[in-house]
């Protein structure tokens, strides 16, 4: 799971600075209200959350 | 009652209950070192997840969040990127940290540095540093609190009067019962904040244009640039991509090198509390889109605030709200200037006394803990001198920090990390690193922006950092293999 982590957490970085976040740079569609490259990096940081929970539970009895 | 003196009275309700939170909270603690300065390692979940939360989120974030998405659109993108980035690293170092505080008594950053890299000059460069960095930083805090008290009194308090009541109570709860009252007060305030953020996120965009999507929709009309990264700079140039992802590499390095939040890895009860705060973090991060609903309010306002660091004060001021609801989203913004201060003052009490005096002279724990006392008092005291005089000079100061604050990463890492690092490569590293921030910070600051391609000049920093730390670490003698066995094997 540290290996899933690592990966994430890299996919994150690219996927959140140049030249990465111009795949989602963009201000539509409007997705709850919220401009589509800013619900973008929410859904980021709520899978990052995931995957960190998932590690701890991973982790948990060791 | 005259509408600025309900509000002063709901303000002076929610001081009154936070000095009592932090009194409270600091009854059980041990009179030790360990007692007042990591809370006798016996944070829980609760505590650890808001202390983190509410520290990370300052002034900085309530006042300055709102204002970068007000004047600035797309470009606070960067703080919400940097966040989860930054603290995902923390589930590994902070339970190897407080292993180590655990075995070793540690309990502050440069203890745990110098305890695997001894040297007393690193030590006493890591608490200057650290001062350097603090002292701004608190001002800021103070000086936002006053701002915030002022304004939505309509100056019947002035600001130094606000910032000195806010701060004059944290201090006395910090000085009676140290890590205890950052917590507890941290908790409190913390739950205030979200609270209050979420309200006020969702009530301005609703009342001002119908709706969160209405309001972008018309900024997307009317000022198209500011919802496209990387956003506007501070002058309402477009900002540049190199300094809008490096802003977030830097940010993500530094964020838990800050000592005042690293030092939070010996304050937790367990290791599984520590991890449980590291998942739980993000949620904390998801309040900054209130925050920059709350900025982005304001974009087509037909009234303009004195400067975009006003913003919330302002809209606040603007929305027609009943002075009793007023009182409380101010008691919200003080909740995010206290935290951050509190924690921030203690800290530096601590550093200076653990880390630039206790090298050099032995004291007793209660000596110890009456130093920290002083120094409280001490830094508490300048900064609010700063604060109430102004000036931008610590905004600069501030900046050219989180450059230095960034280059404590590869020493941690490498302490931990790293069986063949060595005192003489830290150093050098840690030397070469900030000097050249300093250079490249000071070139942009003088007018001869030097930095290639925009890059924040921390990155820069780091990218000559990590290559000395190495090549001179494997040209100097290793250390004893027991000593760096026992750091880097610590269990996580």
């Amino acid at each position: 799971m540290r290996r899933v982590t690592l990966v994430f957490f890299i996919g994150f970085l690219v996927l959140t600075t140049w030249p990465g976040f111009t795949l989602l740079n963009r201000p539509t569609p409007f997705i709850l209200g919220l401009p589509f490259n800013l619900f973008a990096l929410v859904v980021l940081i709520i899978a990052g959350m995931g995957v960190l929970f998932a590690l701890y539970l991973s982790e948990r009895d060791r | 009652m005259e509408r600025w003196q309900i509000i002063s009275a709901v303000i002076g309700l929610y001081l009154g209950l936070t000095l009592a939170i932090g009194l409270i909270s600091g009854r059980g603690a041990s009179k030790s070192v360990a007692g007042y300065v990591a809370g006798d390692r016996d944070f829980g979940l609760l505590v650890m997840y808001f202390v983190l939360g509410a520290s990370v989120f300052s002034a900085f974030a309530f006042l300055g969040g709102p204002g970068w998405a007000y004047s600035r659109g797309a470009a606070a993108y960067y703080i919400l990127s940097y966040g989860v980035l930054g603290m995902a690293p923390y589930f590994f170092i902070g339970p190897k940290a407080a292993a180590l505080g655990r075995t070793f008594g540690y309990v502050t950053q440069a203890q745990l540095i110098c305890g695997r890299f001894p040297s007393r000059v690193l030590s006493l460069i890591i608490a200057l540093m650290t001062l350097i960095a603090f002292v701004p930083y608190i001002t800021l805090q103070m000086r936002g609190a006053g701002i915030v008290i002022e304004a939505v009194t309509d100056g019947h308090v002035p600001l130094w009067f606000g910032a000195g009541l806010a701060y004059g109570i944290v201090i006395l709860y910090v000085l009676l019962s140290g890590a205890k009252a950052v917590g507890w007060t941290n908790t409190f305030q913390g739950i205030f904040m979200l609270i209050i953020a979420w309200s006020l996120g969702i009530y301005l965009p609703v009342t001002l244009y119908g709706g969160v999507g209405e309001m972008f929709s018309q900024i997307l009309t009317e000022r198209p640039e500011l919802l496209s990264a990387p956003g506007l700079a501070s002058n309402g140039t477009p900002w540049s991509w190199g300094a809008y992802s490096s802003a977030i590499i830097v940010s993500a390095v530094g964020l838990m090198m800050w000592p005042h939040l690293f030092m939070k890895a010996f304050t937790a009860r367990s290791d599984k509390t520590l991890k449980r705060t590291v998942f739980l973090f993000p949620t904390f991060q998801i309040f900054l889109i209130p925050v920059f609903l709350i900025g982005f309010a304001g974009v087509l306002y037909p009234a303009k605030p004195p400067s975009a660091d006003f913003i919330l004060p302002f809209m606040i001021l603007n929305a027609d709200l009943p002075a009793l609801v007023v009182g409380l989203f101010c008691a919200g913004a003080l909740s995010a200037s206290m935290s951050t201060g509190d924690a921030l003052l203690h800290a530096a009490g601590s550093v200076i006394v653990e880390d630039a005096i206790g090298p050099f002279r032995r004291l007793s724990d209660t000596a110890q803990r009456r130093l920290i006392q002083c120094f409280v008092i001490l830094v508490g005291t300048i900064a609010y001198c700063f604060a109430i005089s102004g000036g931008t000079s610590l905004v600069v100061l501030l900046l050219t920090a989180y450059g230095l604050i960034c280059q404590l990463a590869p020493p941690i890492i490498a302490a931990l990390y790293w069986r063949r690092a060595t005192t003489t490569g830290v150093i050098a590293g840690f030397g070469a690193g900030s000097a050249t921030a300093l250079f490249f910070f000071l070139s942009g600051h003088f007018g001869q922006n030097l930095r290639p391609f925009d890059l924040h000049e921390g990155l820069l920093g780091l990218l000559v950092h990590v290559p000395v730390l190495i090549v001179v670490s494997l040209m100097t003698h290793p250390q004893d293999r027991a000593h760096s066995e026992r750091f880097v094997t610590a269990k996580a």
